[in-house]
């Protein structure tokens, strides 16, 4: 099983790469979907603009070949600008993302953050009943100024916390997102990745 | 949540730390010291060279990358960056987030450059603020030895920095730096209303109090250095962070 990262050339795919490696996996790294092969779920890691990344996968072809497999039932993980990428659309820009989740994704709310910052950098505690999370409660590390809004609660896989509760982590069947790093959040990123690759050994 | 960040600082791939940026003291192996915090779990590091600036030095890359591969917590280094390609090595290296200072002696096209390829997110620029004998608190640049442009009564140019795309603020307070002695409040209180931006506040911190008196006058985390480094009784250097209770303390910190 060897996962695929698909590397839109939108930050840095090292730290990722490490921590997967340092759990013992062998992960293989996609600049071209010509280059995936059905060895292991895929990851999209991404950071930045969503316009940009958006315009990256439609270049290289990456939109068709992502809703094709994941359709038909291969397990996709997004990570950060990844998990935006999942859903319908962005504030941040105009165009259309993957649309795998229903929901979109918003500004925070200035008038509820109080004297939080934007962008929300640093750790954050989750809220999850989900075992994909250390018990008894696990913090991860968060960079971002947009958060998801889902259309269906139920694919709510975590909340966090900047001023007020917003969701962040996305399910629905075997589509994945997080919006923090766990590839930066040492043991509890560890945990996760572990949990949620030894599900496809 | 409120960040507590260790600061170290490299001379000529060494650790040292200094006492308003003076009077250098040994400290150790950078490697070990940044083992020690990963197995702690800090929230994250700065690494800032001192010497590559002032010696007109690169950036140490093959002992960045080193650094950097021990710890899965974000990482930023800072010293010695001048163009875009030491950005970029940085970056490959492994490193989060990049803090500049020096270059913005000249111009802030650097600035532009970065946040445009690398996000906001990953833009540090740090501010070193002394109080000379007569007259007002003024910004140090270590390239220079001497003043940036503006003054901290007058904190436009933090403004005019946010728009070229900095993510970050590190404000550090010279004279109360490697001294253990708290922190300059005021300025501290200043910097966080003016800017946008999270701002980590830097220098002075001795005491659990220190920290929480930052968070109080709206710094979003802390830079500290000397305060993590505990000299034992047979000249030992002992690396340390907070402990369990006062970890606890710094969850309490939001909302303030």
């Amino acid at each position: 099983m060897y996962p695929q990262i698909v590397d839109l050339s939108v930050g840095n795919i090292n730290s990722i790469v490490r921590m997967l490696r340092y759990l013992g996996y062998e992960p293989m790294v996609r600049a071209s979907p010509t280059e995936l092969d059905d060895s292991g779920p895929i990851i999209l890691p991404g950071v930045g603009s969503f316009d940009y990344a958006v315009s990256i996968l439609d270049d290289r072809g990456w939109r068709e070949k992502i809703v094709t497999e994941v359709t038909a039932g291969r397990p996709i993980l997004g990570i950060c600008l990844g998990m935006q990428l999942l859903l319908n659309s962005s504030d941040e820009g105009v165009l259309q993302g993957l649309g795998l989740i229903d929901g979109s994704v918003v500004k925070f709310d200035h008038s509820k953050i109080g004297k939080n910052k934007i962008p929300h950098m640093g750790w954050s505690w989750i809220s999850s009943t989900s075992d994909l999370f250390p018990k008894p409660r696990a913090k991860y590390y968060h960079v971002h100024k947009y958060h998801a809004q889902l259309v269906n609660p139920s694919d709510e896989l975590a909340r966090s916390h900047h001023g007020y509760a917003f969701t962040s982590a996305i399910q629905r069947n075997n589509v994945t997102g997080v919006q923090f790093h766990p590839e930066k959040s040492h043991k509890f990123g560890l945990y996760f990745l572990d949990k949620y690759l030894s599900g496809f050994q | 949540m409120f960040r507590v960040i260790p600061q170290l600082l490299l001379s000529g791939g060494e650790l040292y730390k200094t006492t308003k940026f003076k009077n250098p003291k040994y400290i150790g192996d950078p490697i070990n010291a940044i083992r020690i915090f990963n197995e702690k779990e800090v929230d994250e590091i700065i690494v800032t060279d001192i010497s590559a600036t002032k010696e007109r030095l690169p950036p140490n890359f093959a002992l960045i990358e080193d650094l950097a591969a021990e710890c899965f917590m974000p990482m930023t280094y800072g010293g010695g960056i001048r163009s875009m390609k030491d950005v970029d090595l940085l970056f490959s290296c492994g490193i989060e987030k990049i803090c500049i200072q020096s270059a913005l002696a000249n111009d802030y096209s650097l600035l532009r450059d970065i946040s445009t390829k690398y996000g906001n997110q990953s833009l540090v620029v740090s501010l070193d603020f002394f109080k000379p004998l007569f007259g007002k608190l003024k910004i140090y640049n270590s390239a220079v030895h001497g003043k940036l442009k503006g003054s901290y009564k007058d904190l436009q140019f933090i403004s005019n920095l946010e728009i070229e795309g900095v993510g970050e603020f590190l404000i550090t307070s010279v004279d109360h730096e490697g001294c253990r002695n708290g922190m300059d409040i005021d300025l501290i209180s200043a910097v966080a209303k003016k800017s946008s931006v999270p701002i980590i506040a830097a220098g002075g911190i001795g005491s659990f109090e220190d920290i929480r008196a930052a968070s109080v006058a709206g710094a979003s985390a802390v830079s500290v250095g000397t305060y993590f480094v505990f000299y034992g009784s047979r000249k030992a250097v002992l690396i340390n962070y907070l402990n369990q209770e006062q970890i606890r303390k710094v969850e309490f910190l939001d909302g303030l």
